[in-house]
């Protein structure tokens, strides 16, 4: 784009040249430098005025280039798809070709909104705010709560209650139940990194060998923890993507080298793949190093050092009931053996419990995530009902105009047509305003949380939280368009045209 | 022919007001905006997007096309593109002054104005 003058441009010229992409590129090649050229000496007029005389011109020039997109791409896709390019001739009003009609009824639509434009920035609005809440609050909901989590057999993927357990407790439930085909324990630990670099204190877990299968974990380089590492060894571990790249920089050559770990030398083996998803229930987000669990000592032995994190996979057989009552049999076998620890003051076994990894995993905020996605879907309803409300009120505004199209030979079912055109272009203008709140919103949404909503970094605007803006939206223009949409169509339409002749 | 002018008529408000201040003479797009901005006493601000998708439609029509920058433009603005009026713009113009004076003339009869 040609400049005509080496003056730097003011950010109110800047950021209106930077919305010329959103006009047909044949326009913008041919008019954009002559528009900007053009802006920027209103500007420098306005600016004589004041600085709110800058700000309401921007606003109003702003405003009306979008319109203008909207119409110059109108009449492209209108000359691209017309049968007969009714462009040339600006009396042909169409009507025969179904395609014409449509189109003109949304020109038709866009005139009387634009001859009464506080009520279509109004309803605008109206809709933009209710789909655009509604939708950020649906994404929110849909990462956290709907998605599955990202593991093999994810619906059956079960979390031991009680944030920790023992060693022991660990053994009796590897040794006596048969309800799951696979089980793993962590002990979240964190170590010091120390040797060449700055030291750094590390978010660790000390893993069992079921870990890394049972959440489906892959290596980017080198291998996981395996069969040798859990047998007292050389010490190995295996470091998170993250970890890897933002301490090596994403160099390969860090499989088999030796870092000092809590003062241990200490082999690498491997780099998950960025991929894996921490298990939230079991180990920090962000977990940086695992090395193997060594069960041994007093730490796994003694029944009352409760530091291990327990999930297991169901047989896919085995139902949620009938876990429960083989582990109710076990705490019933551990507290006549061990009554010391398994026993409760009462007199009973201690309980133990399952819940899904799921459930445990949004727990916390499920119940405050859907009571706000029910507050914001009854603010879209109250939207609705408010535009639905300015619809009937210029319904009745224009019952004359109406009455006057019906007499001149407007079929009741073009009328209603027309009504339910002027409503569903609004709804899908206000769909795509809401979807750019909520785009905003989702941001500020991840940037207020926080930080303990759980898989708050899945949250993110994509098709399916489109598809539903999308569908409430139209679904909103059904609402608020139909029922004003029906009233000329009844036998009151004649009385206005008697009255006013 | 006079069957072509009376196609373009009545000519929508911003229409006749870039026709009307191109009639006295070649304009760049500031200056129309500055020209009707006066001729309607500041009624009237035409903001860019509006201005150029008139002057393509204009153009477009036949009404008007685009001109030579004239000779005292500075050299900074050297690129800036100018519009005149075509004849048939002209002729456009002043049947739509002639329409719009009737309907003047009219409502003065009727003690309207």
């Amino acid at each position: 784009m040609t400049r005509y003058t080496d003056r730097p441009l003011s950010l109110a010229v800047r950021s209106y040249r930077g919305l010329l992409p959103v006009l047909p590129r044949d326009f913008r090649h041919h008019y954009g430098s002559d528009m900007v050229e053009t802006f920027r000496e209103m500007v420098d007029e306005a600016r004589l005025r004041g600085g709110f005389a800058v700000a309401a011109l921007w606003l109003t020039a702003v405003l009306r280039l979008l319109s203008v997109s909207v119409g110059e791409h109108w009449d492209a896709f209108k000359n691209n798809w017309s049968p007969v390019g009714n462009e040339s001739d600006p009396h042909d009003r169409g009507g025969r070709e179904p395609m014409n009609r449509i189109f003109n009824e949304l020109g038709q639509a866009a005139r009387s909104y634009r001859k009464r434009p506080g009520f279509a920035l109004t309803a605008l609005l109206l809709i933009a705010v209710g789909v655009g809440a509604t939708t950020t609050i649906f994404n929110v909901v849909d990462g956290v709560l709907l998605r599955q989590l990202p593991y093999p057999g994810q619906d059956r993927l079960i979390f031991f209650t009680d944030p920790s357990h023992s060693g022991v407790s660990y053994r009796a439930w590897q040794e006596r139940t048969s309800a799951y085909e696979a089980m793993t324990a962590v002990d979240p630990r964190d170590v010091d990194l120390t040797g060449t670099g700055r030291p750094e204190r590390l978010t660790g877990a000390a893993i069992d060998p079921g870990f890394f299968g049972l959440f489906g974990a892959q290596p980017a380089y080198g291998r996981l923890l395996g069969g040798d590492d859990f047998s007292g060894g050389a010490p190995v571990a295996v470091l998170s993507h993250g970890f890897w790249q933002r301490r090596f920089g994403g160099d390969p050559n860090v499989v088999g080298s030796t870092l000092s770990l809590n003062g241990a030398p200490t082999v690498v083996v491997g780099i998950l793949s960025a991929r894996f998803d921490e298990p939230e229930a079991m180990i920090d987000r962000g977990t940086e190093v695992y090395f193997p669990l060594e069960m041994t000592g007093e730490r796994f032995e003694h029944p009352g050092y409760h530091v291990l994190r327990v999930a297991a996979r169901l047989r896919p057989d085995v139902t949620m009931a009938q876990a429960q009552a083989e582990l109710d049999g076990v705490a019933s076998a551990m507290a006549e053996e061990n009554p010391n620890y398994y026993r409760s003051r009462d007199g009973n076994p201690r309980p133990m419990g399952i819940v899904s990894l799921r459930e445990v995993t949004s727990q916390d905020v499920s119940g405050t995530l859907l009571m706000l996605l029910g507050a914001v879907g009854l603010m879209l309803a109250i939207a609705c009902a408010n535009v639905a409300n300015l619809f009937l009120a210029r319904g009745t505004d224009r019952m004359r105009e109406m009455a006057v199209r019906a007499a001149l030979g407007a079929s009741r079912r073009r009328l209603v047509s027309q009504l339910i055109t002027e409503s569903a272009l609004l709804s899908v203008i206000g769909g795509l305003l809401g979807v750019g709140l909520a785009y905003l919103g989702v941001r500020a949404f991840i940037m207020l949380s926080p930080g303990d909503i759980p898989m708050m970094h899945r949250v993110g605007v994509d098709l399916r939280v489109l598809g539903f803006a999308g569908g409430i939206s139209l679904l909103s223009g059904i609402l608020f368009g139909v029922a004003p949409a029906m009233r000329p169509s009844s036998s009151q339409e004649r009385m206005p045209l008697v009255e006013s002749s | 022919m006079d069957t072509d002018i009376h196609n373009f008529l009545p000519l929508q408000p911003r229409d006749y007001l870039l026709l009307f201040a191109l009639s006295a003479g070649r304009r760049h797009g500031y200056g129309l905006v500055k020209d009707v901005k006066e001729d309607t006493a500041g009624a009237v601000t035409i903001d860019p997007a509006n201005l150029y998708r008139s002057i393509k439609r204009l153009t477009k029509d036949g009404l008007v096309a685009d001109a030579d920058a004239p000779d005292g433009a500075t050299a900074g603005h050297e690129r800036r593109r100018y519009y005149r009026i075509t004849p048939l713009g002209k002729r456009v113009v002043k049947a739509e002054a002639a329409r719009l004076a009737d309907l003047a003339t009219l409502a003065r009869a009727r003690r309207l104005i």
